[in-house]
């Protein structure tokens, strides 16, 4: 019946999940509140799904029935890191209203420290006013960390108030641990702590922020050095060497439990208030590793499956905990200011990497909840799936596990790295291909030398009758100087029919400033409105055209205008680059003169041929070469200047599937049917630049699947350590009737279940990451790529290649240690025992 | 009860191996011909390094013999392939070693269908008569604990159990209470005395325990690769009758030799 309300109600929040990301699809709208909403369905669905198809074991472990029935002994005992989590979930659970409680004091005094605290420390240091008010430190959530990351005043001020509620904390958590009650009126005795803890918060603070560079491993052991000098109320240092003594041997347990807890630690960080729920959390796990560990009071011992069940149940919370923070970050994220154009800031790169962070470490949390329901999964098979899904489980021993892990880890980062390379080199190419394609043309015809030709207009209507074409245009190109009134640049000159442009290069679309309009009728541009933008600044702020006359509105009667102003003689418009334009300094309406070398004859000899232009737009096509070399001008101009009468240098053709423009070459061929015109189509034109990064592509792929395969060399060692550790279980396997091919295939599926296991954490991982990068972007700097962030394309088909290549590496290598462990005889394995 | 007329279930004749060790060859067999006849009960006793265990491998197709031939329900195994070997152990013969040998990392219950699993059945299909099994040998309580969380005797019976489940025509144990008590031993034997009556299955034994061999209808004894004496007892006190000395004195020690 449960499973049953469970799976209903997981398909139902699936769906809605689906929908509303569905709708957001149709709309078109990127709203962060909808994905928000939607992630948190499919979570929560996810998990609820789980719920009903996960096989237990037996009824719910309660660790309560265990505690009771067995007495205290005071042996030291060996503790898993699923215990600690399960142990501390369980204590909150059940003393979680007096421990939230007693835990307070430490928002409040986090709030007040870093209110005051701030306050106290700008009038010390003398920096700009005093006036921060509660509610900008709420719009301003990065300030409430600032105690924990920033000045040393305020994070004193804060242990200073927390410290006085550690002790009767500490108290509690181990009380409800040993089933044991505990008088929290005590005041004095807690205040008598009070000294001891705050040194402690200093010497541990300090430690910590030394041994941060080691991963703050050595400062793990003395964690438990609160514990000590509350339950066994030692002083100091005494309870610091004792409490090195007791962890030393757990040290990477003790990491493992901070580093599980981090997820639930930032969250309380960061909003503060949860930390009545985190740092209550926290300290019931050290105080089930400091009940263990110290030997002072035994407790029941769990069997593994507790362990695993603990995990999950914390995993699970963890994943709702990193699915808010994910939210809440992207929301905070979806009110920064848009990446194009707005100077960088290190605040807001952090942001936008935490939500990325989060939302990958959301991806790998699923993964790891999923991941015992596919063992499972994989267990209810035939015999070999069986076997090999049990081993890859077994706990047995703890090298083989840890080496399983390392090797896991091996194939996840580098089918992650591979994945996610190939993704930015496509994306890369991808720009690049999309920045060329809006510039140009898919097909151009011209003649060979490059000279123009006449006639084009019945080739022109014939070309844009093939089906398929999007659009055809003729274009008039030329060669010259640009000069303005301070710096000169050479150009490409571009007349183009205005009609007719749009429907084959972007250019209206790239327009930063003037309008395509000016260019047609360049009269408009003598007589620009006051608030036209005229130009943007580095810093992406526009520049104003303004009054011509400062102090007189601009509707004066037009005589008075004509005298007070001398009357701006008409020119042809020019279109220019970005580039160009910063380096020729030219705003729109300024003056631009062309000039080319092929001149007239005139008494002195050639006389450059000159001709004055005014700009009537700037554009931004992303390519630095086209912004800035590309002029573009009226066809009639153009031809008037370079004296080409009605001829036009070429003919530019869009086609509506750019990837096969060279299907329709022969089409175009055959419309324009005059053998001195050829017709190439844009992959021809820029055969260089995609062979290359096609090369480049291509090498990064060999050189990370080496990466792969030396991962796969872990895989071996693992699988090679497993058939000896399982020689034994071979000959067993064998002598009730196991063939060698079966082991063979048991061991080929060991060794494919954690390639497998590797591989999609990988590359959904760098699945993950990519899709964060691309929808939050990484900032690059324009000056020195041309490009303002980082350009990836999320191709399935990528990740695929990469998922299929690092599993053909992974089985491969399974191959010989699974042949070794086919050929052990039985007899061997059971002559030993 | 056994007669010549009998159908002969396991056949060896001439069965020599020899091992290589250290640069030495090792005959650890010198010619054994045996007949072993279908729903037998038979003991291999003999002093230690006797080649008691190496002869039970050899008819149970882990080991091959270096000269001879043994059939097992007429058919020759020397000439098997190791997958039609593999299909014989599964189907025809069920072991039970002396360190119970159990898959640690499955529970009871897994480990009894495991067989079946093997031969491609399904755990569904294979689950009840696995629980039966296990009910038989009285772990009911125990199904769903994992070896290491077993006494010994509970494992040996868990052992016995999975031997069964495929209702093999022999059932091979090669010291089979070496590792328990005397009292868990009792307990072990009287299993594999029900199981021979009621199952009919052909039993073959190689023990040094006193109690068990002489509770036995054939006693084969070895010396030194080579069939010593093959008594037959047609009484049908023997099970309980017999003076314990005369069968330790036959078995080498009457301790309990792990070698």
């Amino acid at each position: 019946m449960r499973r049953a309300a469970a799976l209903l109600s997981g398909l139902f929040l699936i769906a809605f999940g689906l929908v509303i990301s569905l709708t957001s699809v149709i709309e078109a709208t990127n709203s962060g509140v909808r994905f928000v909403l939607t992630t948190f369905a499919i979570v929560v669905g996810i998990l609820c799904l789980l719920a009903a198809v996960q096989r237990e074991d037996g009824p719910p472990f309660d660790p309560s029935s265990r505690l009771a029935e067995h007495p205290w002994t005071n042996d030291e005992q060996a503790w898993s890191i699923g215990e600690a989590l399960g142990m501390s979930l369980w204590t909150f659970r059940k003393a979680g209203g007096h421990l939230a409680l007693l835990a307070l004091p430490i928002p409040i005094s986090a709030v007040l420290a870093s209110l005051g605290g701030e306050k106290v420390w700008r009038r010390l240091a003398l920096l700009g006013s005093t006036s921060l008010s509660l509610e900008s430190r709420f719009r301003e959530p990065l300030l409430l960390v600032k105690p924990y990351l920033g000045t040393a005043f305020p994070w004193l001020l804060m242990t200073v108030f927390s410290v006085v509620v550690t002790a009767p904390l500490l108290k509690l958590c181990l009380a409800t641990l040993r089933t044991d009650t505990v008088s929290l009126r005590e005041t004095r005795s807690w205040l008598r702590f009070v000294p001891r803890l705050f040194g402690f918060s200093l010497v541990y603070a300090i430690i910590l922020v030394a041994s941060i560079p080691l991963l703050a491993l050595p400062a793990v052991p003395f964690a438990l050095t609160p514990f000590f000098v509350v339950d066994q109320d030692l002083p100091l240092l005494e309870a610091m060497r004792k409490s090195w003594r007791a962890a030393r041997h757990d040290f990477g347990k003790l990491w493992l439990v901070h580093v599980a807890f981090l997820p639930l630690t930032l969250i309380g960080n960061l909003t503060v208030v949860g930390r009545v729920f985190t740092d209550p959390l926290l300290m019931a796990a050290l105080a089930y590793a400091y009940v263990r560990a110290s030997g002072r009071v035994g407790m029941p011992w769990f069997p593994p499956e507790a362990g695993s069940r603990f995990i999950r149940s914390f995993l699970r919370i963890s994943l709702l905990a990193l699915t808010a923070l994910f939210g809440g970050l992207l929301f905070w994220v979806e009110n920064l200011p848009k990446l194009r154009g707005s100077a960088w800031n290190i605040r807001d790169a952090a942001i936008r990497a935490s939500a990325i962070v989060s939302g990958v470490a959301v991806i790998i949390v699923m993964m790891a909840l999923v991941l015992p329901y596919m063992l499972d999964q994989l267990e209810g098979r035939r015999f070999t799936a069986f076997v090999a899904a049990r081993h890859v489980r077994s706990q047995k021993s703890g090298f083989l596990t840890v080496i399983s892990v390392l090797s896991i880890c091996g194939v996840a980062i580098s089918s992650c790295a591979l994945s996610s390379v190939v993704s930015v080199m496509g994306g890369f190419s991808q720009d690049l291909k999309r920045k060329i394609l809006g510039n140009n043309a898919h097909i151009v015809v011209d003649t060979v030398p490059g000279t123009p030709f006449a006639d084009y207009e019945s080739a022109l209507d014939r070309i844009r009758r093939i089906p398929g074409v999007v659009g055809a245009t003729p274009v008039v190109h030329g060669e010259v100087m640009a000069s303005s009134a301070s710096n000169l640049a050479g150009v490409i000159v571009t007349g183009i029919d205005p009609q007719s442009i749009h429907s084959v290069i972007d250019l209206a679309h790239n327009l930063e400033v003037g309008k395509l309009d000016y260019l047609e009728h360049p009269s408009k541009l003598t007589r620009l409105p006051a608030q036209e933008i005229i130009g943007i600044g580095p810093g992406g702020e526009p520049y104003y055209k303004g009054a011509e006359l400062p102090g007189v509105a601009d509707d004066i009667d037009p005589s008075v205008r004509a005298v007070l102003l001398p009357s701006k003689p008409d020119r042809p418009g020019l279109i220019l680059g970005r580039e160009l334009a910063k380096t020729i300094h030219v705003y729109i309406g300024d003056e631009v003169t062309l000039v080319s070398p092929l001149g007239d004859l005139g008494p002195t000899g050639v006389m450059p041929r000159t001709k004055k232009f005014r700009v009537a737009a700037i554009f931004y096509s992303g390519m630095y070469e086209y912004d800035a070399t590309y002029v573009y001008t009226m066809m009639e101009t153009a031809q008037e200047y370079f004296q080409t009468g009605s001829k036009v240098s070429a003919i530019e053709v869009k086609v509506d599937e750019a990837e096969n423009a060279d299907r329709f070459t022969p089409q175009v061929v055959a419309a324009v049917d005059r053998p001195e015109l050829r017709v190439r189509d844009w992959r021809e034109i820029n055969k260089n630049l995609f062979s290359a990064l096609k090369l480049e592509r291509f090498a990064t792929f060999i050189i990370l699947s080496v990466a792969i395969l030396v991962a796969s060399f872990c895989i071996v060692c693992t699988l090679l350590l497993m058939v000896t550790e399982k020689g034994k279980e071979i000959a067993i396997l064998k002598a009730i009737g196991a063939s060698d091919g079966a082991i063979l295939r048991t061991f080929i599926t060991e060794g494919m279940i954690i390639g497998g296991i590797g591989t999609v954490f990988g590359v959904v991982t760098g699945l993950a990451l990519c899709t964060g990068l691309s929808w939050f972007g990484l900032r690059l700097d324009p000056e020195v790529y041309y490009i303002d962030r980082l350009p990836i394309s999320v191709n399935p088909g990528d990740f695929l290649t990469v998922a299929v290549a690092a599993l053909t590496i992974c089985t491969l290598s399974t191959l010989y240690p699974a042949y070794a462990g086919s050929r052990l005889r039985p007899v061997d394995g059971l002559r030993d025992a | 009860m056994i007669s010549d007329s009998a159908t002969p279930l396991i056949v060896a004749s001439g069965v020599k191996k020899a091992f290589q060790h250290m640069g030495r060859t090792l005959e650890v067999l010198r010619g054994i011909d045996l007949t072993i006849y279908v729903g037998e009960m038979v003991g291999i006793v003999g002093q230690s390094g006797a080649g008691k265990s190496t002869l039970l491998h050899c008819m149970g197709t882990l080991d091959l013999v270096s000269s001879g031939s043994i059939t097992i329900a007429s058919e020759e195994l020397t000439t098997m392939s190791g997958a039609r070997l593999a299909d014989l152990r599964n189907r025809t013969i069920g072991f039970v070693f002396q360190f119970h040998h159990l898959l640690p990392e499955f529970n009871a219950l897994e480990n009894v269908l495991m067989p079946g699993l093997i031969q491609g059945r399904s755990r569904k299909e294979m689950a009840p008569r696995a629980s039966a099994l296990l009910e038989e040998v009285g772990l009911a309580d125990r199904m769903l604990h994992r070896p290491g969380e077993l006494s010994g005797g509970e494992q040996q019976r868990v052992a016995l159990a999975r031997a069964l489940v495929l209702d093999p025509k022999l059932l091979l144990a090669d010291e089979p209470t070496g590792n328990l008590d005397s009292r868990t031993s009792e307990a072990m034997h009287q299993l594999f005395y029900k199981i021979n009556e009621t199952r009919k299955t052909t039993i073959v034994i190689v023990t040094h325990n006193a109690a068990l061999a002489g509770g036995m209808e054939r006693v084969i004894t070895l010396r030194d690769g080579k069939v010593e004496r093959d008594e037959r007892r047609n009484d049908a006190s023997y099970r309980h009758a017999g003076p314990d000395a005369v069968v330790a004195e036959r078995a080498g020690t009457g301790k309990v030799d792990v070698a």
